[in-house]
């Protein structure tokens, strides 16, 4: 299900997007610049002590976030490893419009059967999820 | 003489909302005409078995539970695999579920992949009976007597459309794929002779698969609450329907993938294991000696026994 394609599109938009922020923020600066800021006080923002609760769910959220990127990082050495810069074969969209399953090609590592994940999923041929 | 042989046939196309890929390996003379046969398949099971065209066999015999109705063999196969899994689950598996279904607002195709599906229903559940469906069946006349609860055979219609197209597909060439959404089917070693390898998704929707399973030959089916869950009066429902409570089943299960060298089998149990509930997989699974691998509420990634050595790759748990 990663979506190979998508990376280099992703690195693509962002590459696309990055002078149009710049710009934009640019923009921004030079009009504040021209424009001093109001005489009115600014509210003082709020502040909600953060719970023992909210430290760990960030943690957590950050442990999988690490633990997506390095899946990532993995999958893109795998393609690296292979001598591609993609799929072998194009990669099908699935009906709901998500990424598609990474179709399977002639050369593969052989994970150890039954082995909880340190690296990214290996190519597959088909998903079976919901319909 | 020399035998014709096609490196790899495939054909995909939509039926019973979702998208379909029939792929045959080394595909041999036969094989076109295998294809269009297990199309064929697809389509007929489709038409006498939606419950979304009143003019349907199965609709039909709803409409008069109560009288014997002679219908298509595909309506007669899923009317009596479903009283089969009706007996086999000890009613986990019951399609008396199609008024409860209309009343959380499912009476028609919704757009569960344009977003947040919102409807308007009644909300409560049509029906919390628990008497034993046992539906007339009379082979000799390919006719069914369905009682008085209205059915719903979505579900089943597709395992065992998975497993005609099978049987369409046999001697077609050194293997096969059939992937019809949830549901699997693959015959022969695989491309690269090392089996078919198919990823379970992540019933979160994330882009990684939460585990891939090695199947050389056999069907594989998954129900999972990802998609077909919507919003009724406010309130979060989804299609797999508890027949103990007549209500979406709150079992604590994200998803349920089973392997069984039945389509048929393999769509019954997914369904009837994620009803069972966190609670009750595990022992039900091992006591029936199924495959099955499931996600919680928590993303945990838990296996039977009988599933183990299909695994090949495992996720740490899904997001």
């Amino acid at each position: 299900m990663t979506d190979h394609r998508g990376r280099p599109r992703g690195l693509s938009t962002a590459a696309l997007l990055a002078p149009a922020v710049a710009a934009a923020f640019g923009g921004s600066v030079a009009w504040a610049a021209d424009h001093p800021p109001a005489a009115v006080a600014t509210p003082k923002p709020a502040v909600r002590a953060e719970t023992g609760d909210d430290t760990a769910k960030k943690i957590q959220d950050r442990q999988r976030a690490v633990e997506r990127i390095r899946k990532e990082i993995a999958s893109l050495q795998f393609d690296v490893d292979q001598g591609k810069g993609a799929p072998s074969r194009p990669v099908r969209s699935r009906t709901d419009g998500t990424s598609a399953a990474t179709p399977r090609g002639s050369a593969k590592p052989k994970p150890a059967p039954d082995a909880r994940a340190k690296t990214a999923a290996p190519p597959i041929h088909a998903t079976t999820g919901a319909s | 003489m020399t035998t014709h042989v096609t490196p790899e046939l495939t054909v995909v196309f939509t039926a019973m909302a979702c998208q379909v890929t029939l792929r045959v390996i080394d595909a041999g003379p036969e094989a076109r005409q295998a294809l269009v046969a297990a199309r064929r398949a697809f389509e007929r099971v489709e038409a006498a078995c939606t419950r979304f065209d009143p003019g349907s066999a199965l609709m039909r015999a709803n409409a008069d539970g109560e009288a014997w109705h002679q219908v298509p063999e595909e309506c007669y196969l899923a009317v009596a695999g479903a009283a089969r899994a009706h007996l086999e689950t000890d009613g986990l598996f019951d399609p008396r579920v199609l008024d409860t279904l209309v009343a959380l607002g499912y009476d028609r195709t919704l757009p569960f992949r344009s977003g947040l599906v919102r409807v308007t229903g009644t909300g409560s559940p049509a029906r919390t009976v628990r008497d034993p469906w046992l539906p007339g069946l009379d082979p000799r006349m390919r006719s069914v007597q369905l009682g008085a609860d209205r059915v719903d055979l979505g579900g089943i219609g597709k395992g065992l459309a998975v497993r005609l197209a099978a049987r369409a597909l046999a001697g077609a060439g050194r293997g096969h794929l059939i992937e019809a959404g949830g549901d699997c089917h693959v015959r022969g070693d695989g491309p690269d002779r090392d089996g078919w390898w198919i990823g379970v998704e992540d019933p979160s929707g994330g882009p990684e698969p939460v585990a891939v399973l090695r199947v050389l030959d056999g069907g594989c089916a998954t129900s999972s609450l990802r998609i077909r869950s919507w919003h009724v009066n406010g309130r979060p429902v989804h299609h797999l329907i508890d027949p103990r409570t007549g209500d979406s089943a709150e079992g604590g299960l994200r998803s349920v993938t089973v392997l069984d060298d039945d389509p048929v089998r393999a769509e019954v149990w997914s369904k009837a294991l994620l009803i069972a509930g966190r609670s009750r997989i595990a022992p039900l699974a091992t006591d029936r000696g199924l495959a099955a691998l499931w996600v919680d509420d928590d993303g945990r990634i838990d296996k039977s026994a009988e599933m183990a050595s299909s695994v090949v790759w495992e996720a740490n748990d899904a997001h």
